[in-house]
């Protein structure tokens, strides 16, 4: 009898397991994965993309967000964020360039951002810059895009 | 007839905190001399079919910033009277 009990409650388990594994499954119409590249410009004075994890100060790195829709259903409204980490500077440089900008991962607004000094409108240091926001209209079945912005280290 | 003492949940609580402390050194930042670690994660917002759908985040990518010091000596006191740093004349009879 108590080993009947023992085999019920680990059928049980095993299949509130897999009905929540494949709920998660079913929710994952967008898989997103991150990238880190160093930037180099060789010798013929073409841009170089090399995977990196360890950089000194002073190294510029592209991070890239490439997402798919996983899914037969279109994607609409998709808003694509990617944070500027702490102690690395943006450089200006952002894939699409129709990224809006933030410097509190709040507000956000068209590049450069501007700021009223002294009664004059005057652009923002990119030092000040948080996160960077793409927002796509759409992106069809089974279609992948990516986003990017590059980084010095500080 | 000689009672089983071994006490199985105190074994399961033993092992839990290893593998706690573990995993709490891995998930630390390794933070030696010169290096830090920088994360930084991705996230997106989307609807499919007017509906709004769950916040999807990337996988974490971590790079290790080395940090190098870099400096160089350069001799500007060619004769030795003079102190350059502070831009110090100095005289026979003293500073001025």
């Amino acid at each position: 009898m108590k080993r009947f009990k023992i085999l019920r409650n680990v059928l049980l388990a095993t299949i509130a397991s897999s009905s929540l594994l494949n709920i998660a499954h079913a929710e994952d119409a967008l898989k997103m994965e991150l990238t880190a590249n160093q930037v180099i410009k060789n010798v013929e004075g073409k841009t170089v993309y090399t995977p990196v994890r360890t950089a000194p100060a002073g190294t510029v790195i592209q991070y890239k967000a490439n997402y798919t829709n996983t899914v037969n259903k279109d994607i609409n409204d998709l808003m694509v964020t990617l944070p500027i980490p702490a102690n690395m500077t943006f450089t200006g440089d952002a894939m699409p360039a129709s990224a809006q900008a933030s410097t509190d991962g709040k507000n956000y607004a068209d590049m450069p951002l501007m700021r009223k000094v002294d009664g004059k409108m005057v652009k923002i240091p990119y030092s000040e810059y948080r996160t960077l926001r793409w927002n796509i209209k759409l992106l069809p079945a089974k279609k992948s895009a990516a986003v990017a912005l590059n980084t010095t280290v500080n | 007839m000689k009672s089983n003492t071994f006490n199985y949940s105190l074994l399961a609580v033993g092992i839990a905190a290893v593998m706690g402390l573990s995993t709490g050194a891995i998930a630390g930042e390794q933070s030696t001399a010169g290096s830090a670690s920088i994360t930084n994660v991705a996230s997106a917002t989307y609807f499919v079919g007017g509906q709004e759908q769950k916040k999807v985040d990337s996988n974490p990518v971590v790079i290790s910033i080395t940090e190098t010091v870099k400096f160089s000596l350069v001799a500007t006191n060619i004769d030795g009277d003079n102190d350059p740093c502070c831009q110090i004349r100095r005289t026979k009879l003293g500073r001025f």
